[in-house]
Protein backbone atom coordinates (compact mmCIF):
# COMPACT_ATOMS: atom_id res chain seq x y z
CA UNK A 1 0.00 0.00 0.00
CA UNK A 2 1.94 2.98 -1.11
CA UNK A 3 -0.87 5.57 -2.15
CA UNK A 4 -0.17 7.25 0.94
CA UNK A 5 3.34 7.71 0.27
CA UNK A 6 2.72 9.21 -3.12
CA UNK A 7 0.61 11.58 -1.80
CA UNK A 8 3.14 12.68 0.56
CA UNK A 9 5.29 13.75 -2.04
CA UNK A 10 2.76 16.17 -3.21
CA UNK A 11 1.94 17.30 0.68
CA UNK A 12 6.03 17.51 0.86
CA UNK A 13 6.02 20.55 -1.95
CA UNK A 14 2.90 22.03 -1.15
CA UNK A 15 4.83 23.16 2.12
CA UNK A 16 8.70 23.31 0.49
CA UNK A 17 7.51 25.26 -2.43
CA UNK A 18 6.59 28.26 -1.12
CA UNK A 19 8.71 28.62 2.15
CA UNK A 20 11.44 28.29 0.04
CA UNK A 21 10.29 31.32 -2.54
CA UNK A 22 10.11 33.17 0.98
CA UNK A 23 13.29 31.97 2.03
CA UNK A 24 14.47 33.10 -1.46
CA UNK A 25 12.86 36.64 -1.05
CA UNK A 26 13.66 37.40 2.41
CA UNK A 27 17.33 36.50 1.36
CA UNK A 28 17.33 38.58 -1.95
CA UNK A 29 15.88 41.51 -0.04
CA UNK A 30 18.62 41.25 2.75
CA UNK A 31 21.61 40.81 0.59
CA UNK A 32 24.35 43.38 1.63
CA UNK A 33 26.52 45.78 -0.47
CA UNK A 34 29.49 43.56 -2.64
CA UNK A 35 31.90 46.18 -2.57
CA UNK A 36 34.54 45.58 -0.08
CA UNK A 37 35.23 48.38 2.61
CA UNK A 38 38.75 48.44 1.28
CA UNK A 39 38.87 47.62 -2.42
CA UNK A 40 42.63 48.08 -2.11
CA UNK A 41 42.37 44.95 0.17
CA UNK A 42 42.47 41.70 -1.33
CA UNK A 43 41.35 39.56 1.93
CA UNK A 44 42.50 35.93 -0.16
CA UNK A 45 45.56 37.06 -1.08
CA UNK A 46 46.94 38.18 2.75
CA UNK A 47 49.61 36.04 4.64
CA UNK B 1 16.67 -8.65 -9.00
CA UNK B 2 18.94 -10.74 -7.26
CA UNK B 3 18.40 -14.48 -4.71
CA UNK B 4 21.15 -13.18 -2.67
CA UNK B 5 23.29 -9.88 -1.75
CA UNK B 6 25.35 -9.03 -4.50
CA UNK B 7 28.43 -6.64 -5.49
CA UNK B 8 27.53 -3.57 -7.89
CA UNK B 9 27.45 -5.54 -11.36
CA UNK B 10 28.67 -3.14 -14.19
CA UNK B 11 26.47 -3.64 -16.98
CA UNK B 12 27.53 -2.02 -20.05
CA UNK B 13 24.79 0.49 -20.18
CA UNK B 14 25.99 1.64 -16.14
CA UNK B 15 29.84 1.88 -17.71
CA UNK B 16 28.19 4.53 -20.06
CA UNK B 17 26.15 6.08 -17.73
CA UNK B 18 29.17 6.97 -15.01
CA UNK B 19 31.37 7.79 -18.16
CA UNK B 20 29.20 10.50 -19.06
CA UNK B 21 28.47 11.53 -15.70
CA UNK B 22 32.10 12.10 -14.63
CA UNK B 23 33.24 13.35 -17.80
CA UNK B 24 30.62 15.98 -17.78
CA UNK B 25 31.10 16.77 -14.11
CA UNK B 26 34.70 17.38 -14.52
CA UNK B 27 33.92 19.59 -17.57
CA UNK B 28 31.63 21.43 -16.23
CA UNK B 29 34.33 21.79 -13.08
CA UNK B 30 36.90 22.72 -15.61
CA UNK B 31 35.21 25.24 -17.63
CA UNK B 32 33.53 27.16 -14.12
CA UNK B 33 37.12 27.58 -13.02
CA UNK B 34 38.37 29.05 -16.30
CA UNK B 35 35.70 31.68 -16.18
CA UNK B 36 35.85 32.31 -12.44
CA UNK B 37 39.74 32.62 -13.45
CA UNK B 38 38.87 35.21 -16.19
CA UNK B 39 36.07 37.43 -14.72
CA UNK B 40 37.64 37.15 -10.91
CA UNK B 41 41.22 37.42 -11.59
CA UNK B 42 41.55 38.04 -7.66
CA UNK B 43 40.05 34.77 -6.97
CA UNK B 44 42.35 31.96 -5.96
CA UNK B 45 42.41 28.83 -7.30
CA UNK B 46 41.20 27.39 -3.99
CA UNK B 47 38.14 29.94 -4.05
CA UNK B 48 37.52 29.29 -7.43
CA UNK B 49 37.21 25.38 -6.47
CA UNK B 50 35.35 25.75 -4.05
CA UNK B 51 32.62 28.08 -5.89
CA UNK B 52 32.66 25.21 -8.75
CA UNK B 53 32.54 22.14 -6.72
CA UNK B 54 29.95 23.77 -4.26
CA UNK B 55 27.64 24.98 -7.92
CA UNK B 56 28.48 21.65 -9.70
CA UNK B 57 27.02 19.77 -6.80
CA UNK B 58 23.77 22.25 -6.66
CA UNK B 59 23.31 21.95 -10.02
CA UNK B 60 23.23 17.69 -9.79
CA UNK B 61 20.76 17.87 -7.30
CA UNK B 62 18.51 19.78 -9.55
CA UNK B 63 19.03 17.10 -12.39
CA UNK B 64 18.20 14.39 -9.95
CA UNK B 65 15.50 16.10 -8.20
CA UNK B 66 13.83 16.65 -11.73
CA UNK B 67 14.39 13.54 -12.98
CA UNK B 68 11.50 11.48 -11.28
CA UNK B 69 8.33 14.04 -11.92
CA UNK B 70 9.71 14.33 -15.31
CA UNK B 71 9.50 10.28 -15.66
CA UNK B 72 6.00 10.41 -14.08
CA UNK B 73 4.55 13.10 -16.51
CA UNK B 74 6.12 11.52 -19.50
CA UNK B 75 7.20 7.82 -20.31
CA UNK B 76 10.65 8.89 -22.61
CA UNK B 77 12.23 10.11 -19.57
CA UNK B 78 12.18 6.76 -17.81
CA UNK B 79 15.81 6.01 -19.45
CA UNK B 80 17.34 8.80 -17.43
CA UNK B 81 16.09 7.19 -13.42
CA UNK B 82 17.71 3.56 -14.08
CA UNK B 83 20.98 5.17 -12.70
CA UNK B 84 20.18 7.67 -11.23
CA UNK B 85 21.53 6.64 -7.64
CA UNK B 86 24.99 6.74 -9.33
CA UNK B 87 24.29 10.52 -9.98
CA UNK B 88 23.36 11.05 -6.34
CA UNK B 89 26.58 9.40 -5.10
CA UNK B 90 28.57 11.30 -7.87
CA UNK B 91 26.60 14.65 -6.26
CA UNK B 92 27.45 13.72 -2.64
CA UNK B 93 30.98 13.21 -3.28
CA UNK B 94 31.22 16.54 -5.06
CA UNK B 95 29.35 18.72 -2.21
CA UNK B 96 31.62 16.57 0.22
CA UNK B 97 34.39 17.89 -1.96
CA UNK B 98 32.98 21.46 -1.63
CA UNK B 99 32.27 21.00 2.24
CA UNK B 100 36.34 19.94 3.11
CA UNK B 101 37.83 22.36 1.14
CA UNK B 102 35.67 24.95 2.30
CA UNK B 103 36.42 23.98 6.20
CA UNK B 104 40.25 23.87 5.35
CA UNK B 105 40.05 27.86 3.74
CA UNK B 106 37.57 29.08 6.48
CA UNK B 107 37.84 27.23 9.51
CA UNK B 108 41.14 25.63 9.78
CA UNK B 109 44.06 28.31 10.49
CA UNK B 110 42.62 29.22 14.09
CA UNK B 111 44.07 27.34 16.97
CA UNK B 112 39.84 25.92 17.46
CA UNK B 113 39.33 22.37 16.05
CA UNK B 114 37.89 23.30 12.24
CA UNK B 115 34.66 21.65 12.97
CA UNK B 116 34.04 23.42 16.35
CA UNK B 117 35.14 26.53 14.73
CA UNK B 118 32.38 25.73 11.82
CA UNK B 119 29.60 25.05 14.24
CA UNK B 120 30.32 28.15 16.86
CA UNK B 121 32.01 31.12 14.84
CA UNK B 122 29.04 32.52 13.43
CA UNK B 123 25.78 32.15 15.85
CA UNK B 124 23.63 35.35 14.14
CA UNK B 125 20.87 33.67 13.45
CA UNK B 126 18.46 36.90 13.79
CA UNK B 127 20.59 38.70 11.21
CA UNK B 128 19.23 37.44 7.65
CA UNK B 129 22.54 38.89 5.67
CA UNK B 130 24.64 37.24 8.05
CA UNK B 131 23.01 34.09 8.93
CA UNK B 132 25.02 31.27 9.75
CA UNK B 133 24.53 29.49 6.51
CA UNK B 134 27.32 27.16 6.80
CA UNK B 135 25.79 25.22 9.59
CA UNK B 136 22.98 24.73 6.85
CA UNK B 137 25.60 23.42 4.18
CA UNK B 138 26.65 21.00 6.97
CA UNK B 139 23.07 19.29 7.67
CA UNK B 140 22.14 19.16 3.99
CA UNK B 141 26.03 17.40 3.60
CA UNK B 142 25.10 14.80 6.39
CA UNK B 143 21.47 13.76 4.96
CA UNK B 144 23.39 13.54 2.09
CA UNK B 145 25.94 11.20 3.23
CA UNK B 146 22.93 8.84 4.91
CA UNK B 147 21.42 8.56 1.53
CA UNK B 148 24.29 7.89 -0.50
CA UNK B 149 25.66 5.18 2.24
CA UNK B 150 22.37 3.56 2.14
CA UNK B 151 21.66 3.58 -1.24
CA UNK B 152 22.94 0.15 -1.95
CA UNK B 153 19.92 -2.61 -3.09
CA UNK B 154 21.43 -4.56 0.20
CA UNK B 155 19.85 -1.32 2.40
CA UNK B 156 16.94 -1.18 0.06
CA UNK B 157 16.18 -4.90 0.69
CA UNK B 158 16.85 -4.52 4.65
CA UNK B 159 15.44 -1.45 5.47
CA UNK B 160 12.22 -2.65 2.85
CA UNK B 161 11.08 -0.38 -0.23
CA UNK B 162 8.54 1.88 1.67
CA UNK B 163 10.96 2.94 4.49
CA UNK B 164 13.85 3.03 2.25
CA UNK B 165 12.02 5.59 -0.09
CA UNK B 166 10.80 7.81 2.87
CA UNK B 167 14.49 7.59 3.69
CA UNK B 168 15.49 9.46 0.83
CA UNK B 169 12.58 11.77 0.48
CA UNK B 170 15.21 13.30 3.04
CA UNK B 171 16.50 14.66 -0.08
CA UNK B 172 14.00 17.03 0.06
CA UNK B 173 15.14 18.22 3.08
CA UNK B 174 18.68 18.76 1.74
CA UNK B 175 17.25 20.59 -1.26
CA UNK B 176 15.63 23.00 1.14
CA UNK B 177 18.59 23.29 3.73
CA UNK B 178 20.79 24.17 0.38
CA UNK B 179 18.88 26.84 -0.99
CA UNK B 180 19.03 28.25 1.99
CA UNK B 181 22.84 27.83 2.54
CA UNK B 182 22.85 29.18 -0.86
CA UNK B 183 20.62 32.15 -0.34
CA UNK B 184 22.05 33.03 2.55
CA UNK B 185 25.38 32.47 1.76
CA UNK B 186 27.16 32.68 -2.04
CA UNK B 187 23.90 34.99 -3.32
CA UNK B 188 24.88 37.51 0.01
CA UNK B 189 28.18 38.61 -1.29
CA UNK B 190 27.44 38.25 -4.85
CA UNK B 191 28.50 41.30 -7.50
CA UNK B 192 25.93 39.65 -10.11
CA UNK B 193 22.01 39.59 -9.58
CA UNK B 194 22.16 35.98 -12.06
CA UNK B 195 23.16 33.80 -9.17
CA UNK B 196 20.06 34.78 -7.48
CA UNK B 197 18.21 34.76 -10.57
CA UNK B 198 19.21 31.41 -11.68
CA UNK B 199 18.85 30.02 -8.03
CA UNK B 200 15.24 31.11 -8.32
CA UNK B 201 14.60 29.66 -11.45
CA UNK B 202 15.74 26.22 -10.50
CA UNK B 203 13.55 26.19 -7.70
CA UNK B 204 10.79 27.22 -10.04
CA UNK B 205 11.41 24.85 -12.03
CA UNK B 206 11.98 21.34 -9.36
CA UNK B 207 8.91 22.72 -7.45
CA UNK B 208 6.85 22.89 -10.64
CA UNK B 209 7.71 19.66 -12.05
CA UNK B 210 7.03 18.21 -8.39
CA UNK B 211 3.46 20.17 -8.03
CA UNK B 212 2.42 19.06 -11.59
CA UNK B 213 3.78 15.30 -11.03
CA UNK B 214 2.41 15.05 -7.43
CA UNK B 215 -1.15 16.49 -9.15
CA UNK B 216 -1.62 14.17 -11.95
CA UNK B 217 -0.57 11.12 -9.52
CA UNK B 218 -3.56 12.35 -7.25
CA UNK B 219 -5.54 12.85 -10.15
CA UNK B 220 -4.83 8.80 -11.05
CA UNK B 221 -5.81 7.72 -7.63
CA UNK B 222 -9.08 8.89 -8.07
CA UNK B 223 -11.29 5.81 -6.81
CA UNK B 224 -13.32 4.08 -9.75
CA UNK B 225 -17.02 4.08 -9.85
CA UNK B 226 -17.91 1.25 -7.85
CA UNK B 227 -19.71 -1.08 -9.87
CA UNK B 228 -19.75 -4.86 -8.72
CA UNK B 229 -20.54 -8.53 -9.38
CA UNK B 230 -20.07 -11.71 -7.34
CA UNK B 231 -16.87 -9.95 -5.73
CA UNK B 232 -15.43 -8.85 -8.62
CA UNK B 233 -14.97 -4.87 -9.80
CA UNK B 234 -15.06 -3.24 -12.98
CA UNK B 235 -11.99 -2.14 -14.21
CA UNK B 236 -11.98 -1.40 -17.51
CA UNK B 237 -12.50 -2.10 -21.35
CA UNK B 238 -11.01 -5.24 -22.28
CA UNK B 239 -9.95 -4.12 -25.81
CA UNK B 240 -8.65 -0.73 -24.74
CA UNK B 241 -5.50 -2.81 -23.43
CA UNK B 242 -2.78 -2.97 -26.20
CA UNK B 243 -1.00 -6.78 -26.04
CA UNK B 244 1.68 -7.03 -23.98
CA UNK B 245 1.33 -3.75 -22.61
CA UNK B 246 -1.34 -2.90 -19.80
CA UNK B 247 -4.27 -0.34 -18.21
CA UNK B 248 -3.78 0.73 -14.54
CA UNK B 249 -6.65 1.07 -12.12
CA UNK B 250 -7.36 1.65 -8.97
CA UNK B 251 -9.20 -1.38 -7.44
CA UNK B 252 -9.90 -0.61 -3.05
CA UNK B 253 -7.50 1.23 -2.18
CA UNK B 254 -4.43 0.83 -4.82
CA UNK B 255 -3.17 0.97 -8.27
CA UNK B 256 -3.49 -2.58 -10.46
CA UNK B 257 -2.10 -3.17 -13.17
CA UNK B 258 -4.42 -5.13 -15.72
CA UNK B 259 -1.95 -6.40 -18.53
CA UNK B 260 -2.85 -8.29 -22.12
CA UNK B 261 -0.76 -11.36 -22.62
CA UNK B 262 -1.17 -14.06 -25.44
CA UNK B 263 -5.07 -12.38 -25.54
CA UNK B 264 -6.01 -12.94 -22.08
CA UNK B 265 -6.28 -10.36 -19.20
CA UNK B 266 -4.00 -10.52 -16.10
CA UNK B 267 -4.20 -8.26 -12.66
CA UNK B 268 -1.02 -7.97 -10.54
CA UNK B 269 -0.32 -5.16 -8.51
CA UNK B 270 1.16 -1.52 -10.18
CA UNK B 271 3.80 -1.49 -7.41
CA UNK B 272 6.88 -3.07 -8.40
CA UNK B 273 8.70 -4.97 -5.41
CA UNK B 274 12.31 -3.37 -5.97
CA UNK B 275 11.88 0.17 -5.26
CA UNK B 276 7.92 0.85 -5.76
CA UNK B 277 8.29 0.92 -9.71
CA UNK B 278 4.91 1.51 -12.16
CA UNK B 279 5.05 -1.99 -13.36
CA UNK B 280 1.60 -0.94 -14.70
CA UNK B 281 3.87 1.38 -17.17
CA UNK B 282 6.30 -1.58 -18.13
CA UNK B 283 5.41 -4.32 -20.91
CA UNK B 284 5.49 -8.36 -20.76
CA UNK B 285 9.19 -9.57 -22.10
CA UNK B 286 9.97 -13.25 -22.67
CA UNK B 287 6.39 -14.06 -21.06
CA UNK B 288 7.24 -11.72 -17.79
CA UNK B 289 5.61 -8.23 -16.50
CA UNK B 290 8.86 -6.15 -16.89
CA UNK B 291 9.34 -3.10 -14.48
CA UNK B 292 9.97 0.09 -16.69
CA UNK B 293 12.46 1.16 -14.07
CA UNK B 294 14.83 -1.56 -13.43
CA UNK B 295 14.03 -4.10 -15.24
CA UNK B 296 12.71 -6.53 -12.38
CA UNK B 297 10.15 -9.46 -13.85
CA UNK B 298 7.54 -10.54 -12.97
CA UNK B 299 4.76 -13.36 -13.94
CA UNK B 300 1.71 -12.02 -15.07
CA UNK B 301 -0.61 -15.24 -13.66
CA UNK B 302 1.11 -15.43 -10.11
CA UNK B 303 2.82 -11.88 -9.90
CA UNK B 304 6.40 -13.86 -8.65
CA UNK B 305 9.53 -13.71 -10.64
CA UNK B 306 10.67 -16.23 -12.83
CA UNK B 307 13.14 -18.52 -10.88
CA UNK B 308 15.62 -18.96 -9.22
CA UNK B 309 14.60 -15.18 -8.18
CA UNK B 310 11.84 -14.40 -5.40
CA UNK B 311 10.44 -11.01 -5.98
CA UNK B 312 7.04 -11.27 -5.66
CA UNK B 313 3.56 -8.59 -6.24
CA UNK B 314 0.48 -9.24 -5.17
CA UNK B 315 -1.75 -11.22 -7.68
CA UNK B 316 -5.50 -10.25 -8.80
CA UNK B 317 -8.37 -12.92 -10.40
CA UNK B 318 -9.75 -11.71 -13.27
CA UNK B 319 -12.14 -12.11 -16.34
CA UNK B 320 -13.46 -10.52 -18.95
CA UNK B 321 -17.59 -10.26 -19.18
CA UNK B 322 -19.36 -7.62 -21.64
CA UNK B 323 -15.96 -6.34 -22.90
CA UNK B 324 -15.26 -5.54 -19.48
CA UNK B 325 -12.34 -6.34 -17.50
CA UNK B 326 -13.32 -7.13 -14.09
CA UNK B 327 -10.95 -7.81 -10.79
CA UNK B 328 -11.39 -9.54 -7.25
CA UNK B 329 -9.76 -6.67 -4.90
CA UNK B 330 -9.03 -9.55 -2.99
CA UNK B 331 -5.44 -10.53 -3.96
CA UNK B 332 -4.92 -14.46 -4.94
CA UNK B 333 -2.06 -16.69 -2.19
CA UNK B 334 0.58 -18.13 -3.84
CA UNK B 335 2.48 -20.35 -1.73
CA UNK B 336 5.75 -21.28 -3.37
S1 LIG C 1 11.42 -0.42 -9.20
FE1 LIG C 1 13.34 -1.20 -9.71
S2 LIG C 1 12.81 -2.83 -11.03
FE2 LIG C 1 10.93 -2.05 -10.47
Amino acid sequence: MIRPLRHSHLRAWCVLAPFLAVVLVLAASARRDATPVNPGVRWERLP
Amino acid sequence: MSVQYQAITWSRQKKVYDVLLASGAAGFLGLFVAAGAVTHPEATAETLLIRALGTCAFVMLHLILCIGPLCRLDKRFLPLLYNRRHMGVTMFLTAAAHGVFSIIQFHSSGDENPLVSLLSSNTRVNSLSAFPFQQLGLLALLILFLMAATSHDFWLHTLTPPVWKRLHMLVYAAYGLLVAHVAFGALQSAASVWPAVLTGAGLTIVAGLHLAAGIHERRRDSPLPARTHDGFVAACEFDAIPEGRATVAMIGAERVAIFKHEGKPYAISNVCAHQNGPLGEGRTIDGCVTCPWHGYQFRPDTGMSPPPFQDRVPAYRCRVDSGKVWVHPQPVRHDG
